[in-house]
């Protein structure tokens, strides 16, 4: 099969080109005009907000592109592609540029282009995929990076707030090469993080419509030497197909599925919850791990054109440990029209905040104390009844 | 004022370029100082800003030389970015690669082997003709090279060689030297080599797979990385094995591989599992039950892109087994912050997978994307609602309810999505609807009645006018300002509304309706409100009980949507599983461009230095040749109409659509005329005065193709042809397609006869064009 990706465009929300590489030569001189026109159409057809979907077909040429932290990463392909191999391929490009360059944005983009050249050629060589593997990539690749200055990741990380999904995990923004000539020792330093994604929803006589956690464990390693990392997760976890849920496990934490990186050794994982890691330099998610809470309550009474809405938020990590910036953001139906909160728990460091041109409400928790319970009320006016889910998210 | 601009900016560049040059020469001088130890060099940045330059658009082709010169360097980056410029610029200045080859020549001797790698990529992908020698005699050492690194970079080598010059490659037992690599202990190469053979063998459907081959890359599969996997298992889906014994090996040893963290791999398999258990339905059954966790893990996992393809591909399966997922269909509630694309598939999924006992809670749920801010989304989703309450009935009246409620929102854009959608509740189910429709003056204002929504307003208003005592006032003040409403839709139900009010509430009505009849029938623009009118007028004036008899029947029989198409799944392959066609929803053939075989790619060319590459010699011998009057040709009973015009994306539906297929052949032998002498120009000329037009024509030197195509006078029957004309065997292969105007509606139609006709009229017309005196 051919992965023919003809060449790779990555673009600022600006409509620039920033990086291009045609690796078979056989497409137009103007294919990414062809593509900054049918994005520029789209927006002013349906705004900036949403994204085309993310292939379309202009004479036989095939546009597959994702939207990567505000940054267009595009396939250019004559053959008829696996979808599914090619998106694969350029998420794995932007996080193998973020290793390499630190972080991802236009401007490391800019500064960087060489690296990025040199990277993709190595990664790609006339279309066929060789390598993604760090380690292999880090023999290959000479062209130091150019680390992008502090003010920047400001830049970035709105960049972040925009793009849809759960964004990266940030463990360092350093990119995995050092200078050369830097004589400095390398810190031998492991990030991991422990990324989750909540997701519930209520109906509005209070009943849940569905609530889900999408959860990573993912990795950074600086280790010298790559040796190998034990990671162990709580031993009452069950996964959900085993359906053993007569033992006494019943109030563990039940996964639905979950899968593994290719560096990790799951063999002792069904039974001592235990994986081995043979981790290579840089970012790997190692663990993709989604399972259902049961939610606390929330109540909605009133006349039809007010609400009210209870959230309680309970941590269930140890008592010494606090969750750090908790955020909490509770979409309203479009109807709001204004709302106003009562009954916190007295602590100083939280806020809510509404915006009423995307009728959000943000609920921010400086410092969640392990064990505790937060809760907010929120009353929300309405210029009509509310009759629609109204859809929370942590 | 605008050429001026653009000769500064021209001088501007020319200078910047030349800046460019003067500075690397400088530089070489610093090269020479600096490499007694340290690496980095000086020219580095001013190659990277050549490269820039060169990206922004600018001719930096000046520089060859010197950028040839600062390849031979031991900074390595500087030489991956000269031979990056090389490489790019290689075709424009031909004359100077040999420049280049002494580089070449060393770096392919270099101890590193990424040099030696490096050196014979960027060699092989210049599309230089006069190097190709070079290049197979560079890549026979390299194929057998101690690097891992340079014999996977040869192979791909071997794939651009083989573009460049498909016979040399095929000559140069290169193949057996490929089958060869398949047994490297690297699996880099292995996967490169499979990868060559799979493309330069492409006309005999890629690499042969034996019992041998796939067993012994399904023992190594692990040892590829991610990429190459696909690579394998997508190979692997052209092996048929031998029994049943042998299947059940492969679907054992591959099923971990659904647990692969790449959705690429996992795709590659779930698509050689569903080959495999092809025809085994308990089986079958068994692995769609196997794949359902996996897929359900990418939906919650992937990124929007891979979540968008899962989507599709889930439809596609739903196609063939229609219990998949059933009970699963929360997974395709939307989630927060998801893109609108996203969303728009889900809601197809949950239309076909909403059954008796879920359809209520998925209505329930897409009642909650209604009102969000995306007003496509809201659109599909009232539409959602009605197909599914359509096919479920015990749903139907819980659907109204909540349209009703929704129109209490104010919000225009619902109003009219369920207004519109109301209409088909209407025929639907009259009874259930009528009495909620007392809202309609409360709201009417919200509606955009220029829009679909429009003419279903009407509609829903005189079917329940004698109910509603606003109803003549509301129809009187849109007439007052009719100028607004200026599509022919709302005009036309215009029309039939208020005759239908009139008929029922005639004191109210008179005066509007005489109005309203005055007004269209002065239209001259569209002639079918000025025609509907005066035919209102007539009936009226004449038979007012026949009126009423027409009118009152016609209340549920307007535009009866037909329910059938909704369901209508997308015609998606399961053979052509984990490749764009499930994305696109219509199998490769539709959309893949094979160069020669879309007419669309041929440019039509009409000047005639497209034949200045060939040999025009023999032109005086056709002087002698008797012209034959192109009107003996014509004249049966069959004649083609003269005016018949069709556009390129019409021929191309024909060409896809008509199913009357005749394939023929006309040998050229006996014209003794030098075919070559023709040009395009003349031979389309002949057909037009036939009567048969060119859609496309052009050909790469030793054969013409054609794309024509004609239409009987007097009928809608077309006939399409493609014609190939072998100047060196003398024959024209022609391949003939007729159909009716309208593709499917008249397959049944006899069309023998016009067949036969026209392969005739065709045949006379191809030679008389090589007979004829240029």
């Amino acid at each position: 099969m051919f992965v023919g990706l003809h060449d790779q465009v990555s673009r600022s929300p600006i409509s620039d080109v920033l990086i291009l590489r045609d690796f078979r030569h056989d497409t137009p001189q103007d294919t990414p005009g062809l593509l900054l026109d049918r994005l520029k159409t789209w927006q002013k057809d349906h705004g900036t907000e949403q994204d085309p979907p993310p292939i379309f077909n202009v004479d036989g040429l095939h546009f597959l592109f994702a939207n990567i932290q505000g940054l267009y990463f595009v396939c250019i392909t004559k053959f008829n592609v696996s979808p599914f191999m090619t998106y694969e391929l350029l998420g794995r490009v932007a996080t193998l540029i973020k290793d390499f360059c630190g972080i991802l944005s236009e401007e490391s983009l800019r500064l960087n282009s060489s690296l990025v050249y040199e990277l993709l050629d190595e990664i790609i060589d006339y279309g066929y995929v060789q390598t993604t593997s760090t380690d292999r990539l880090k023999s290959y690749v000479y062209e130091d990076p150019i680390q992008v200055k502090r003010e920047n990741i400001l830049m970035n990380s709105l960049a972040k707030l925009k793009a849809p999904g759960t964004s990266l995990g940030s463990s360092s923004n350093r990119p995995i090469t050092h200078s050369r000539d830097e004589k400095s020792v390398k810190p031998n330093d492991v990030f991991i993080d422990v990324i989750e994604r909540l997701v519930a929803s209520f109906a509005s006589n209070g009943m849940t419509v569905r609530a889900e956690i999408d959860g990573s464990i993912q990795v950074k390693s600086y280790l010298q030497g790559n040796p190998e990392i034990r990671l162990g997760l709580n031993s009452n976890i069950v996964l959900e197909r085993d359906k053993d849920m007569s033992r006494s496990d019943r109030y563990g934490i039940v996964f639905d599925d979950y899968k593994f990186h290719d560096s990790v050794d799951p063999t002792d994982f069904e039974e001592h919850k235990r994986m081995i890691i043979f981790p290579p330099e840089g970012e790997v998610t190692i663990m993709n791990l989604p399972f259902r809470v049961f939610p606390s309550v929330m109540r909605v009474s009133g006349y039809p054109n007010r609400m009210d809405v209870t959230i309680r938020i309970r941590t269930d990590i140890p008592e010494d440990r606090f969750a750090n910036k908790c955020t909490l953001t509770v979409p309203l139906p479009s109807v709001t029209q204004s709302i106003s909160n009562e009954n916190m728990d007295g602590s100083n460091d939280q806020s809510v905040q509404y915006d009423n041109r995307i009728k959000n409400v943000i609920w921010t928790i400086n410092n969640l104390q392990g064990g505790t319970e937060q809760s907010i009320k929120i009353k929300i006016t309405g210029s009509a009844s509310f009759s629609t889910a109204a859809e929370f998210e942590s | 004022m605008a050429s001026g601009k653009v000769s500064f900016l021209g001088h501007q560049q020319n200078r910047e370029v030349a800046e460019l040059g003067l500075r690397l020469k400088e530089a070489s001088e610093n090269v020479t100082i600096n490499q007694m130890g340290v690496q980095q060099s000086v020219k580095r940045p001013i190659i990277k800003k050549v490269l820039e330059t060169m990206a922004a658009g600018m001719d930096v082709s000046p520089l060859f030389g010197e950028i040839v010169k600062a390849a031979s360097t031991k900074d390595l980056v500087q030489k991956k970015l000269a031979y990056m410029y090389i490489s790019l610029q290689a075709e424009q200045n031909v004359d100077l690669v040999i420049l280049a080859v002494n580089t070449f020549q060393n770096d392919l001797q270099n101890e590193n082997p990424f040099v030696r790698g490096l050196a014979l990529r960027t060699l092989c992908s210049m599309r230089l003709t006069d190097y190709v020698p070079y290049m197979l005699k560079s890549l026979s050492h390299a194929l057998i090279d101690s690097s891992a690194y340079v014999r996977k970079t040869a192979l791909i080598s071997c794939v651009k060689l083989f573009h460049l010059a498909p016979k040399e490659v095929l000559d140069a037992s290169l193949i057996d030297q490929l089958y060869n690599t398949l047994r490297d202990r690297d699996p880099e190469v292995v996967a490169n080599g499979i990868a060559a053979l799979n493309e330069i063998l492409r006309s005999e459907g890629g690499m042969t797979i034996n019992a041998n081959i796939a067993h012994y890359l399904l023992q190594r599969l692990r040892e590829f990385n991610e990429w190459h996997q696909c690579l394998v298992l997508n190979t692997l889906i052209r092996y048929k094995p031998s029994n049943e014994d042998e299947k059940f090996d492969i679907l054992n040893s591959l099923d971990n591989r659904l647990k692969h963290h790449n959705s690429g791999v996992q795709l590659a398999t779930i698509k050689i599992f569903i080959k495999l258990t092809e025809g085994i339905t308990e089986i079958q059954q068994d692995v769609y039950k196997r794949i359902k966790e996996p897929i359900l893990t990418l939906l919650s996992f992937g990124s929007p892109e891979i979540v968008y393809s899962c989507l599709e591909h889930i439809i596609a399966l739903m196609n063939s087994s229609h219990q998949f997922l059933r009970e699963d269909y929360k997974y395709f509630y939307r989630k927060v912050k998801e893109p609108s694309f996203v969303t728009l598939r889900k809601l197809e999924i949950l239309e076909i997978i909403a059954t008796e006992k879920s359809s209520k809670d998925i209505i329930y749920e897409i009642s909650g994307y209604i009102t969000g801010k995306d007003k496509l989304i809201t659109q599909r989703s009232i539409e959602s609602i009605t197909k599914i309450s359509f096919r479920i009935e015990s749903v139907f009246s819980y659907s109204l309810e909540i349209f009703m409620k929704l129109l209490e929102t104010g919000i225009d854009i619902i109003i009219s999505s369920i207004i519109t959608m109301l209409e088909e509740f209407m025929n639907e189910s009259p009874e259930k609807v009528e009495s909620s429709l007392s809202v309609l003056p409360l709201i009417w204002t919200s509606i955009d009645l220029n829009s679909k929504a429009g003419p279903a307003f009407l509609n829903l208003l005189a079917i329940i006018g004698y109910e509603i005592p606003e109803a003549p006032y509301i129809l009187e003040s849109l007439i007052e300002d009719l100028e607004n409403y200026p599509t022919t839709p709302f005009r036309l139900q215009l029309l039939d509304s208020t005759v239908t009010l009139f008929l029922l509430r005639p004191a109210e009505c008179c005066g509007m309706l005489l109005k309203l009849l005055k007004i269209s029938m002065e239209q001259t623009e569209t002639l079918d409100i000025r025609e509907r009118a005066l035919f209102l007028y007539r009936l009226l004036q004449n038979d007012i009980e026949k009126a009423k008899e027409i009118f009152t029947y016609q209340r549920y029989a307007s535009k009866k949507i037909s329910n059938n198409d909704n369901f209508n799944m997308k015609n998606k392959h399961l053979f052509e599983f984990n490749t764009l066609s499930i994305l696109y929803g219509k199998p490769s053939e539709q959309f893949v461009v094979e160069l020669e075989s879309i007419p669309g790619l041929f440019s039509k060319r009409k000047d005639a230095d497209f034949f200045s590459s060939l040999n025009l010699h023999n032109i005086s011998e056709s002087d002698e040749l008797i012209p034959v009057q192109p009107q003996n040709v014509v004249k049966d009973e069959f004649t083609l109409s003269s005016t018949v015009s069709i556009d390129d994306k019409k021929f191309k539906s024909y060409w896809e659509g008509f199913k009357e297929i005749y394939e023929f052949e006309v040998s050229l032998m006996d014209s003794s005329v030098s075919l070559i002498q023709l040009t395009l120009n003349d031979i389309e000329a002949v057909f037009e005065e036939n009567n048969i037009m060119t859609m496309a024509s052009g050909g790469p030197g030793d054969f013409i193709k054609l794309f024509l195509y004609a239409q009987e006078t007097g009928s809608h029957i077309l006939m399409l042809c493609g014609i190939k004309l072998d100047f060196n065997s003398k024959m024209a292969k022609v391949i003939m397609k007729v159909g009716h105007e309208t593709i499917h509606e008249v397959q049944i139609m006899n069309l023998t006869k016009h067949s036969e006709y026209f392969s005739q009229y065709l045949t006379r017309c191809i030679k008389f064009c090589f007979n004829s005196v240029i």
